[in-house]
């Protein structure tokens, strides 16, 4: 599946790159089985994936959009989400990285709660915070069973500085279109990009809010939990 | 598939009998790695099952272990457990375009597969990747054949592979990536600017391409593999790279490089291919791509790479393993400390967490056969990082009450202390062998103890040994010098040590044990020590003794293997999983809780 899915893609767009593109490359991070292949296919292949093997390493989809008379290149890469890979492979991943998107499962609570460790994990990876993350909800689709309220994500995603979706890459008919989500993304990340040609030095201001916050809710929570002296800022 | 099922299982019974004289039947076969007849071997029948038995020792096991697999369906099913829900989410992402895996005949012999081991092997478990390679197993064989060849693959062929770390495949990574600089170097240069082969490789790797070729023509590959071992699969990767060298080189990031492999992989073929490529759930362009002939690729692999022998990939994998381990642990330690950090009951331990994780870690991840190679390998500690550990040792038992372990931890400490002590003595000697060895003799008899004569005798010995002896050497003397000890000059050592321990062991504060204990006075005040002549009791008493003091993992391991309470006490079964789930879930709260307090301005 690896192989065919990518090719499918590789046949279509390979061919036809344009050299001149922006390429954006963002990395699809989470647990496994929330949802990331799905979510790719769903944009990059626009539909729904019936059948899709365990994603082993890492997968990769592309697909070119126009934003503003421009056209520009969405590299989606798809990780594999058990735990063992995590903690030997993604750090590969994470070269050049644009943006990240974090998903998680919104009727299994464990692939929320996991959510913590995935962001320490890119934190490591020294990505600025000027990089755009964004949280997705998948699976909102399965009414009966959701598990994460919107509020407890809401305020989850709030702390973290990341925009909240709620989606589904299989109905996603009154949910977040999954379509826009990734859009959106694009449109930020083009609008960081064209800021940071004009002067490196130059982030959106909200992004530097963002970072303020959130080591202030680091430093806090560390306060709390350890009442010692060290602090991990 | 009923007729390839028959023959094989014909075959297996066949092989069954001459089982035992597998050896020779495998150096026969052996004159045939040629290509031609890996050629011919390939056309007429896949030869999983065949060279299953001969090669894997797979069928030995399973003529060994009548009923086993049963047993571990039944406790593998009951179990429940993270690894069972992980595999119960994987069913129906293995080889889903597969019939025998669309309807519950082949979910259900897949889980119980899969369960099974993960009974079998905890240290395992299950790891994404096993899924795919047992489905494939199981439209070849039966469940129990299955079963025992996944053993097989991941205790025996592909050693470390599916650990919890997938150490193996990195390993292999970085093997593969020497073969490329040693035979490709133009196009090692470009792929590693492009940082490709750390991108793909694992996905051959732990899925002896299963999962990247249409597994029709994957199993081609996997039965060499079966028959020859694991260079198959470098022959192989170095194939496709080789095939692929002009369009990667033209590429302009990774984007492009795993899209021209991708596409390589996905239109390699077999001729009696019965499900054609596998069917991607996206629209496929079918018959643009031209397709590659799998027995094609096997034989440029086996023409072009065939050199390439398994003895040079054991080497290479030697070479790697240490670097791999090393980076992980590394990893791991700044994950740890950055983790761990804000909410991490031992707060301020941060730089011993990081050691004492890594020696636990090595403990536990590394397999039998690896155990004492690295044991060997390992960096040994200096003085101060031993300090440093051991203060983190201790609050370990920050909330032990059992006074014991403390007697026993102090003696521990003690123990190791000396015996950075005499090594660095039996450096000092070994500079000039006979009058290094009688001043420190001389040296030490200032204290007109006997037990000084002891250590002199010892390093002496020591010094005429190898290096690997040392710690025998010392080791010998530890059972008993607990008692010197206590007879010497400072018999409060111990006690002195435990009680300060147990006393406040819920606050031990960066500064506090070291004025009292004498595992940290070394290191603050050598010299006060030296002119108390304590020499003995409080060894690492030099003015610079970090520079020469050192310790091995071996020996570390070995003094607190000797102590019963700690041994205990490290293998008592503690739910790790469960402890850490309830400081994540409450990190989680915490999180959230603050997260609304943060929002407001600071």
């Amino acid at each position: 599946m690896n192989g065919s899915n990518s090719q499918t893609f590789a046949q279509s767009n390979a061919l036809l790159r344009d050299k001149r593109h922006k390429t954006f490359k963002i990395i699809v991070i989470g647990d496994s089985s929330v949802g990331k292949t799905c979510l790719t296919f769903r944009f990059c292949g626009g539909h729904f994936p019936e059948r899709t093997e365990a994603t082993i390493g890492v997968d990769f989809r592309e697909r070119k959009l126009k934003i503003d008379q421009e056209e520009i290149m969405l590299q989606l890469w798809d990780t594999a989400g058990q735990e063992r890979f995590r903690r030997s492979m993604v750090q590969h991943y994470y070269r050049n990285v644009n943006a990240v998107v974090f998903v998680y499962d919104v009727t299994r609570m464990s692939t929320f709660q996991s959510l913590p460790s995935w962001i320490e994990e890119c934190n490591q990876h020294n990505l600025n915070y000027n990089i755009p993350r964004i949280l997705l909800g998948n699976k909102c689709d399965c009414k009966g069973e959701i598990a994460v309220p919107t509020n407890v994500a809401q305020r989850f995603a709030d702390h973290h500085g990341m925009p909240l979706f709620e989606t589904s890459a299989k109905d996603d008919s009154d949910c977040d279109h999954v379509e826009a989500i990734f859009l959106t993304l694009a449109h930020k990340l083009k609008a960081a990009k064209s800021m940071t040609l004009i002067s490196p030095s130059q982030f959106p201001p909200d992004h530097i809010h963002r970072a303020v916050v959130e080591s202030v809710g680091r430093e806090r929570n560390g306060m709390e939990v350890n009442d010692s002296e060290s602090c991990y800022c | 598939m009923v007729d390839v099922v028959c023959v094989c299982q014909f075959v297996s019974l066949d092989y069954h009998l001459v089982c035992g004289y597998g050896g020779c039947v495998r150096v026969s076969l052996s004159l045939c790695i040629t290509v031609w007849c890996v050629d011919i071997a390939l056309e007429s029948l896949h030869l999983v099952l065949l060279t299953f038995t001969l090669s894997t020792g797979a069928i030995n096991d399973l003529a060994t272990h009548p009923g086993h697999y049963e047993q571990a369906v039944a406790a593998g099913l009951k179990r429940g457990g993270p690894a069972n829900e992980e595999i119960e989410r994987d069913l129906h992402r293995s080889l889903p375009e597969h019939p025998a895996f669309q309807s519950d005949t082949g979910i259900s012999a897949l889980r119980r597969v899969l369960c099974a081991y993960a009974w079998r092997n905890p240290a395992i478990g299950y790891c994404q990747a096993m899924n795919i390679v047992a489905s494939v197993l199981l439209v070849y064989c039966n469940e129990e054949e299955a079963f025992w060849l996944l053993a097989a693959l991941s205790e025996r062929l592909l050693p470390d592979y599916y650990n919890t770390r997938v150490i193996g495949a990195l390993v292999d990574q970085g093997v593969l990536e020497d073969l490329i600089l040693d035979h490709m170097p133009g196009l090692h240069t470009r792929l590693s600017e492009l940082g490709v082969i750390s991108l793909v490789s694992l996905s051959w790797f732990l899925t002896l391409f299963l999962s990247v070729m249409p597994f029709e023509a994957a199993v081609h590959v996997v039965d060499c593999f079966f028959y020859d071992g694991a260079r198959v699969v470098f022959m192989v990767a170095l194939a496709i790279l080789a095939a692929n060298q002009e369009k990667l080189e033209q590429c302009n990031d990774e984007g492009e490089a795993m899209m021209v492999l991708s596409e390589y992989l996905g239109a390699v073929t077999t001729p009696e291919s019965r499900y054609g490529r596998r069917k991607s759930s996206v629209v496929v362009d079918e018959g643009q791509e031209e397709e590659v002939n799998v027995i094609g690729l096997l034989e440029t692999a086996y023409r072009d790479f065939g050199f390439i022998t398994n003895l040079a990939v054991e080497r290479l994998r030697v070479k790697h393993r240490l670097r791999v381990v090393q980076t992980l642990e590394d990893t791991m330690m700044r994950n740890t400390l950055r983790t761990v950090g804000p909410d991490c009951l031992l707060g301020q331990a941060d730089l011993k967490v990081e050691y004492c994780d890594s020696l636990t870690g090595l403990a536990t991840i590394h397999n039998r056969d690896y155990r004492v190679y690295e044991q060997r390998f390992l960096p040994t500690m200096s003085q101060e990082q031993f300090i440093n550990m051991w203060r983190t040792v201790y609050s370990f038992f920050a909330f032990e009450t059992n006074q014991d372990i403390f007697t026993s931890l102090s003696r521990v400490g003690t123990l190791l202390l000396q015996i950075g002590e005499v090594g660095r003595k039996v450096k000092a000697s070994r500079g000039s062998p006979s009058e290094g060895a009688s001043h420190s003799a001389n040296s030490s008899s200032s204290d007109g103890n006997s037990h000084n004569d002891n250590l002199g005798s010892e390093s002496q010995a020591a010094a005429l040994v190898p290096d690997q002896d040392v710690p025998l050497a010392t080791d010998a003397s530890l059972t008993t010098k607990p008692e010197r000890t206590s007879n010497l000059k400072n018999p409060s050592n111990t006690s002195n040590t435990s009680s300060n321990f147990t006393s406040k062991p819920q606050d031990i504060p960066d500064k506090e044990p070291d004025r009292h204990t004498p595992l940290h006075s070394p290191s603050q005040d050598p010299h006060q020590c030296q002119e108390g002549g304590c020499e003995k009791c409080r060894p690492p008493t030099q003015p610079y003794p970090s520079q020469e003091w050192c310790i091995s993992f071996e020996q570390f391991l070995a003094n607190v293997a000797n102590e019963e309470n700690l041994v205990h006490f490290f293998e008592q079964q503690v739910k790790v999983a469960e402890e850490v789930q309830k400081l994540r879930t409450r990190n989680t709260i915490s999180q959230s809780a603050s997260g609304s307090s943060a929002s407001s301005p600071s």
